[in-house]
């Protein structure tokens, strides 16, 4: 018998032991303790929301519509979308957030105030004017508030669409 | 509802973190590791209440955290193999003065925690006195001399 075979033999006194099972806990402990570095390295590089992983930057087939967003969030936790939208110039522009997106998340605010907001069967409709270059920056900041998958857009009614898919932790 | 899946779940994820974190990390306290039970303490109370500060809800989330551990201890006393995988069973690191190096490399104990743990409980000088030392469940070290 090899020595480390000796000495992992289960002792009945002083007090009977169950070292096979004590030695499961310790590898238990040991594979542990790299699951939560890994949870760590997985924290820093924004799979929880905030980090590289976690931020978007899309940008519609046409180029009209360019979209700042994360793709991670925690629930109950606030987070700044940046929506740069093309139009014509010093004109009315529209832009649709679709319904999905309203159910996830609640807005805390808008800037600018939009000039006009109207609830539609898709989503909200938000109208803003454009610059002299038909140019349209919106910055929404949003709180979660759903748990679990979102598919929504974000569009401009004849012109760019884009498909945004979010997931909240609880 | 939510009071109850709140405690439940940072039931869980503690029970398991201080799992893996093993006995040694909460069997001796060191003045850092108090301060850092008090961060875990502050950390997880907001994840416990949610925005909800209302005195029902402390209580609701006090009574589960309470039903759940009386629980689990019920349990752990009708299945003991199961009690005995939570809470480990006592370990022998020193057996008739000689360390016991493969188990003490695995429960990460170094030569230094066996001896300390002899000087308090007995005023041992030497390994050569200690028959049996015997990590306990909750982390201590336990001495009985020759």
């Amino acid at each position: 018998m090899s020595h480390i075979e000796q000495e992992m033999r289960d002792r009945k006194y002083p007090v009977a032991e169950d070292i096979a099972l004590q030695r499961k806990v310790w590898r238990f402990e040991r594979a542990g303790w790299y699951v939560l570095l890994l949870v760590v390295i997985l924290t820093l590089a924004g799979l929880f929301s905030k980090g590289p992983l976690s931020d978007v930057h899309a940008t519609s087939a046409g180029q009209d519509l360019t979209i700042e967003y994360e793709r991670f969030h925690r629930n109950g936790s606030a987070y700044g979308m940046v929506i740069h939208a093309q139009g014509q110039p010093s004109k009315p522009l529209t832009i649709l957030i679709s319904h999905p997106m309203l159910e996830g998340f609640s807005i805390e605010s808008i800037q600018p105030q939009p000039d006009r907001s109207m609830g539609t069967t898709e989503g909200l409709a938000i109208s803003t004017q454009t610059d002299g270059q038909g140019r349209a920056t919106l910055y929404v900041t949003w709180r979660s508030e759903g748990i679990g998958l979102f598919k929504s857009a974000i569009s401009i009614p004849g012109g760019g669409n884009i498909p945004i898919t979010q997931f909240i932790y609880p | 509802m939510d009071a109850v899946l709140r405690a439940g779940a940072i039931y869980l994820a503690l029970m398991v973190l201080f799992k893996i974190c093993g006995r040694r990390s909460l069997g001796e306290l060191t003045s850092f590791d108090f301060v850092l039970l008090m961060v875990i303490g502050e950390a997880t109370q907001q994840a416990l209440l949610g925005d909800d500060f209302s005195v029902t809800n402390a209580v609701l989330v006090i009574v589960t955290l309470m039903v759940i551990d009386v629980g689990f201890s019920l349990i752990k006393r009708r299945y003991t193999r199961l009690g005995k995988l939570i809470d480990g069973g006592p370990t022998i690191i020193v057996e008739n003065g000689i360390f016991l190096r493969h188990r003490m490399h695995e429960a990460r104990i170094e030569e230094d925690d066996i001896m300390e743990a002899a000087r308090i409980a007995d005023g041992v000088e030497d390994v050569e006195q200690i028959k049996f030392a015997i990590m306990e469940r909750n982390g201590k070290i336990s001495i009985i001399t020759r």
